[in-house]
C-alpha cells in the first residue's frame, strides 16, 4: 500500500482514540447548525447557504489548530518520530499522509453539514451554484489552514504551542475578515485591499458566492503546497541537527 | 553486511563521533559498549537513517545510507533507546501498522504479525493497548516491530535496559535466537549481556573506538589468566609446591573453608594446563582437589581500563548475584567518564 495512505489511516484512527476529536467535531457541527438554522433564516424565509459559509471563514480559524496541533508535536514528544523517520518512506509521503488524515477528519465534519443544506433546499428554492462553490472553496481553504497547522506542529514538541502559533498565524492572515466585519471606515482603502489579497478567507468567500475563479483556487493550492513543503524541510533539517 | 567509515558527528559544539570505522560481517552479533555519552546511540541513528553524519560513510548490504536511504532502510529493523511506541494503539493494530509502513505485502501481513507475536511472546497481550503493558512487554513490542519485516540487520539500542532480571534473561534469549539468522548490533551497559550474546565487541569512548575484537581474543589479550585452586591438605606445603611450579610471588592465598585451602595462581604459562596441576597435587602428593578452574578476566576489567573508570568495583560473590546487582543498579557499570 502507498506509504502516505498507511500513515493517513493510522492517524485518522488515532483521532478517534482521543476525546478532543469528539469535542471538536461536536462543537463544529453545533455552531454550524446554530448559525445556519438561526431564527433569522426562518424569518427571512430565503433559502441560502451564505450565512453558513460566511461563518466558516472564522470558524475554521479556531478549529483547524485543534485538529493539527497533535500531528507532529506528539510524535516529537513521544519519540515516535525517530521510528517514523527510519521507515522506508520519503519525508513528503509522511507529511502528505498526515495532511490526508486531517483533511479526512475535517472533511467528515464538512460532509455532516450537508443534511442541513438539503433541509433548506427542501423548504426553499436553493441556488446550487454558491453551494457547490462554497463546499469546493471550503475544502480548499481548509487544506490551506491544515498545511499551516501541520507546519507549526512540526516546529515544537508542545501541542499547546503548536495550537497557539497556528491560531495566531491564521488570525493575522485573516485580518481582512475582521476589518470587514467591524466595517471601520477610517482605514485607508489600499490597506483593506492589500489585506484582502493575502486574506486567506477572502478567496473562499468569493468562491462561496459561486464565482469560481482559477486565481482563488490556485492561491489555496499554492499556499497548501508551500507549507507542506516547508513541513518536509523542517523534518529533513532534524536529520542534520539530531 | 555493515561497513562504517570514519563517521563524524557534531551536535552544536559537542562532538559525538570523532571518526568511527568498523565492519560487521553477515550473521554476526556485535556488542556495542561504552560509557554514557560515548556515541553508541549516535552511531546507530546514523545507520538507521534517522541522523545524517557530518563526515564519513555508512553502508548496509553494500548500499550507502545517504545515497539510497529507502533501500537501506528496508534492510534494517530498529529498536530505539527510548523504545517509542504509540501507546494508545493495541499491540495488534500497531504491529499491523508497522508491517504496512515497512512494506510487508498485504497477503503476508497476517503471517508476519503472527510470527513476531509468537517469537516475542506477545500472545497473551496482543489485544491490549500498548500503554497498559509493563515495561518488559513494551520492550517486546519494540522488538516485534523491529522484526516485522524479517530484516537482515537488527539495530537494538539498549534492548534490556530497565528490565527485571527474569525479563532480561528472556529478552537476551530472544536476541540470541534472532541473532542466529541475522546481523545484529546491540548496545548495552550490561557487560554480561555482551558476554552472553555477542560474537564480537566494540568498545567506544568519547566518540572513538578503543577496542574492537572477538570477545575471547579481547579478553585473552589482557594476558594473565589466573587459576583458582581449592586443595585439602597442609597449607604451607601446598604453597611451596605451587611456588616451585609458578615462581615466587605468584600464589595468592585467598581463604580457608573447612579443610580446604583456596588460592589463586598467577603467571602460569597458558600451555601448562590443568593436568600439570592435577599431577602435582593429586598424583604426586595425594591431596584432595576440590576446586580448579581458570578465571577468565572479565570484559568489565578491560572496559574500565580502556574507558578510564577509576573507582574499584564493589566486590560481588558470584555471577548470579552480580547480574542481579547490575540490573538493579545499572549505574555501577556505567561508571565511566563523559
Ligand atoms: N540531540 C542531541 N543534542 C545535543 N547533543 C546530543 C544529542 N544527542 C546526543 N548528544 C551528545 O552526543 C554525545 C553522544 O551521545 P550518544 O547518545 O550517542 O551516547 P551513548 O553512547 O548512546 O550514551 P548512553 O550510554 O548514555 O546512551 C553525548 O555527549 C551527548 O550529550
Ligand atoms: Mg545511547
Amino acid at each position: 500500500m502507498n506509504k502516505a495512505l498507511v500513515i493517513a489511516r493510522r492517524e485518522f484512527a488515532a483521532y478517534w482514540l482521543s476525546p478532543i476529536a469528539y469535542v471538536v467535531l461536536g462543537l463544529f457541527l453545533f455552531l454550524n447548525s446554530y448559525f445556519f438554522l438561526n431564527p433569522m433564516f426562518f424569518q427571512m424565509g430565503i433559502a441560502t447557504t451564505q450565512n453558513m459559509f460566511n461563518f466558516w471563514g472564522q470558524l475554521f480559524i479556531f478549529f483547524i489548530p485543534a485538529v493539527t496541533m497533535r500531528l507532529w508535536a506528539e510524535e516529537r514528544k513521544q519519540g515516535t518520530l525517530e521510528l517514523l523517520l527510519t521507515y522506508p518512506a520519503k519525508v513528503p509521503e509522511l507529511v502528505f499522509g498526515k495532511f490526508l488524515a486531517a483533511l479526512a477528519f475535517i472533511g467528515l465534519g464538512v460532509i455532516l453539514t450537508l443534511p442541513a443544506v438539503f433541509t433548506v433546499a427542501h423548504f426553499g428554492d436553493l441556488d446550487w451554484g454558491p453551494v457547490v462553490g462554497g463546499y469546493l472553496g471550503g475544502i480548499l481553504m481548509v487544506s490551506a489552514y491544515l498545511s499551516l497547522g501541520l507546519f507549526f506542529s512540526s516546529l515544537t514538541e508542545n501541542q499547546i504551542v503548536a495550537f497557539l502559533l497556528t491560531l495566531f498565524a491564521l488570525l493575522i492572515l485573516n485580518l481582512s475578515l475582521f476589518i470587514q466585519i467591524s466595517e471601520s471606515g477610517n482605514i485607508p482603502y489600499w490597506i483593506t485591499w492589500m489585506l484582502s489579497l493575502v486574506g486567506l478567507g477572502n478567496h473562499f468567500l468569493s468562491l462561496a458566492k459561486g464565482v469560481v475563479s482559477s486565481q482563488d483556487v490556485l492561491y489555496y493550492l499554492a499556499f497548501t503546497a508551500f507549507f507542506l513543503w516547508m513541513n518536509a524541510l523542517v523534518l529533513e533539517a532534524k536529520k542534520w541537527r539530531g | 553486511m555493515i561497513q562504517v567509515e570514519n563517521l563524524k558527528k557534531h551536535y552544536g559544539p559537542t562532538q559525538a563521533l570523532a571518526g568511527v570505522s568498523f565492519e560487521v560481517p553477515r550473521g554476526e552479533v556485535l556488542g556495542f559498549v561504552g560509557p554514557n555519552g560515548a556515541g553508541k546511540t549516535t552511531t546507530m541513528k546514523i545507520l538507521t537513517g534517522f541522523l545524517y553524519p557530518d563526515e564519513g560513510s555508512a553502508k548496509l548490504g553494500g548500499l550507502d545510507v545517504l545515497e539510497q536511504p529507502l533501500e537501506t532502510k528496508k534492510l534494517v529493523g530498529y529498536l530505539p533507546e527510548s523504545n517509542p511506541l504509540y501507546m494508545e494503539m493495541s499491540v495488534l493494530a500497531y504491529l499491523r501498522f508497522a508491517a504496512d509502513i515497512r512494506g510487508v505485502e498485504g497477503r503476508y501481513r497476517k503471517a508476519a504479525v503472527e510470527k513476531v507475536v509468537r517469537d516475542c511472546g506477545l500472545g497473551g497481550v496482543k489485544g491490549k493497548d500498548i500503554g497498559e503493558l509493563s515495561k518488559g512487554y513494551k520492550q517486546r513490542v519494540g522488538l516485534a516491530q523491529a522484526m516485522i519485516h524479517d530484516p537482515d540487520i537488527l539495530i537494538l539500542d539498549e534492548p534490556t535496559s530497565g528490565l527485571d532480571p527474569n525479563q532480561i534473561v528472556e529478552i537476551r534469549n530472544l536476541i540470541k535466537k534472532i541473532g542466529q539468522e541475522r546481523t545484529v548490533i546491540l548496545s548495552t551497559h550490561y557487560l554480561q549481556e555482551v558476554e552472553a550474546t555477542c560474537d564480537r565487541v566494540i568498545i567506544i569512548h568519547q566518540g572513538r573506538i578503543v577496542a574492537d575484537d572477538k570477545l575471547d581474543r579481547l579478553v585473552s589479550q589482557d594476558g594473565d589468566l589466573p587459576l583458582l585452586l581449592g586443595v585439602v591438605g597442609p597449607e604451607e606445603k601446598i604453597r611451596t609446591q605451587l611456588q616451585e611450579l609458578a615462581g615466587k610471588g605468584n600464589v595468592e592465598s585467598l581463604d580457608r573453608r573447612g579443610d580446604a585451602f583456596f588460592c589463586r595462581l598467577h603467571g602460569l604459562p597458558r600451555e601448562m594446563g590443568n593436568e600439570a596441576i592435577f599431577d602435582l597435587l593429586v598424583t604426586r602428593n595425594g591431596w584432595k582437589l576440590v576446586e580448579l578452574h581458570r578465571e577468565t578476566p572479565r570484559l568489565e576489567t578491560i572496559f574500565r581500563k580502556l574507558t578510564g573508570g577509576t573507582e574499584e568495583p564493589v566486590p560481588v560473590e558470584d555471577e548470579r548475584e552480580e547480574a542481579l546487582a547490575a540490573s538493579s543498579s545499572p549505574g555501577e557499570e556505567k561508571g565511566g567518564s563523559e
